[in-house]
């Protein structure tokens, strides 16, 4: 049980860093009209590593907090996480789900899917779509190169943030595919 | 047992998006609020150390380099202090000219300086995070200048913090006039894409009004609504071309740069707001 509560809030607390981080990335390149995002990388570990109560419950605190500065209503980066994390988490017994490479590579099909999503949502209320359409490609570009490059960096801290914590995640065997 | 198991994530999920449903609003609204003040210090902080960094920056210039900016500035004080005797006299013909038609006069404003913590810039929504809130009187729509025109209108008010949207959002609409010229046109941001500076559509733009690349035209705030003050500068217009039904034009205005660039905005404050 408080191990369980220790992950979370350790995981969350990785989640803090990064969203900070990326706010600031974001105010920096303001001037450049690009934007970047990386809801894939509060995902990746949660649901490849972590039990499914505790990693959901990171999961949704961390879309929360995204919802919180966000101007869309509030849960639905939450939901659309959770969904990614259901989908991730399934997949996770047959994946060598410790190695680093594919943390930062199922981070990057959860970003991919993401913008997929809510582009198909959310374009229409643009006034332009087209130009809306290309700011969207250069955020992805950005945000995936983003994400390739911070990803082990991340998964690595989250992974000394667990040992700080003393509750490292237990090793989970792997289903033959 | 393996097929629960593979289940297992989406019926937790499902369960906790049925209690998110059911929840009040009142409650998904303190929690939202209760989610911001707790970032709202990390972005605090990161803007006192980003001042602090500009501060240790200016502290390395030479003494000479301060001498020339403190004549430039003497300079500029000069100029506008006689743009100051000439907005008096305005002021006081503007009063004479409302007492004489007995027309209603332009509601007035208590200008709030403060600076931008943090700017939020996406496809979907411009805003900027400014450094003052509810602790400095400020209100939901009042209108942000800067030195080069209209920035916007706040969005939500916080504690310490209040969220300004820009023009160049997609979700901000204004009744806008070209300089010159008293008709209104609507405003919309929105036209965002990577590497240029933002633009906005316009649409009912009379049909004798022209615009080219070689003869921009000036777009300023009608002042319709009483929202923001008359004759704010918003962009410049470059194309207009004939809408599908042909009673009126449609355009884009390219907004300032600037804006993507803002440190500091004033907030407009009014001094008897519409209850």
């Amino acid at each position: 049980m408080f191990r369980d509560s220790r992950q979370a809030l350790a995981l969350l607390a990785c989640s803090g860093i990064l969203i900070a981080i990326i706010a600031q990335l974001n105010h920096a390149l303001a001037p450049l009209a690009l934007t970047v995002s990386a809801p894939g990388l509060l995902i990746a570990y949660a649901a490849l590593r972590l039990p499914t109560a505790t990693g959901l419950a990171v999961v949704l605190f961390s879309g929360l907090w995204l919802d919180a500065a966000a101007m869309t209503p509030f849960g639905r980066q939450a939901a659309l996480l959770g969904i990614a994390f259901g989908f991730l988490h399934n997949a996770a017994r047959r994946l060598p789900h410790e190695e680093t490479l594919v943390g930062v590579v199922s981070a990057l099909f959860v970003n991919l899917a993401l913008f997929v999503l809510l582009a198909v949502i959310d374009l229409g209320a643009l006034p332009d779509s087209s130009a809306g359409a290309q700011r969207l490609l250069a955020d992805l570009i950005l945000s995936q190169v983003f994400t390739a490059l911070a990803g082990p960096w991340f998964l690595a801290l989250q992974n000394g943030m667990l040992t700080l914590a003393g509750a490292p995640p237990a090793k989970r065997a792997r289903r033959p595919v | 047992m393996p097929r629960f198991d593979q289940a297992r994530p989406f019926f937790t999920l499902g369960i906790v998006l049925l209690v998110w449903l059911i929840l009040p609003t009142a409650v998904k609204r303190v929690a939202r609020l209760g989610f911001y003040e707790l970032q709202a210090p990390v972005d605090i902080a990161a803007s006192y150390a980003r001042d602090l960094q500009d501060f240790w920056s200016q502290k390395t210039r030479s003494k000479n380099e301060l001498i020339e900016a403190a004549r430039d500035l003497a300079r500029l004080n000069a100029s506008y202090e006689l743009r100051l005797q000439d907005d008096t006299r305005l002021r006081n013909e503007i009063t004479r000219l409302e007492d004489l038609l007995r027309l209603p006069s332009y509601g007035d404003f208590r200008a709030e300086p403060a600076r931008v913590v943090r700017r939020d810039f996406s496809a979907w929504w411009q805003r900027l995070v400014i450094r003052k809130g509810a602790n400095h009187g400020l209100r939901v729509g009042a209108p942000a200048i800067y030195s080069g025109g209209l920035v916007g209108r706040v969005a939500e008010v916080h504690a310490n913090t209040a969220v300004v949207e820009l023009i160049s959002s997609p979700g901000l609409r204004l009744a806008a006039v070209f300089d010159g010229d008293d008709r209104p046109v609507s405003f919309q941001g929105g036209v965002n894409a990577p590497l240029r500076p933002a633009e906005a559509m316009l649409e009912y733009v009379p049909l004798d009004v022209f615009a080219t690349p070689a003869s921009p035209r000036r777009l300023v705030t009608s002042g319709l609504g009483g929202v923001y003050p008359p004759g704010l500068y918003v962009g410049e217009v470059l194309t207009l071309e004939a809408s599908t039904d042909g009673l009126f034009k449609t355009g884009r205005a390219v907004l300032d740069p600037r804006l993507g660039s803002l440190t500091e905005v004033t907030v407009l404050v009014p001094l008897d707001p519409v209850p």
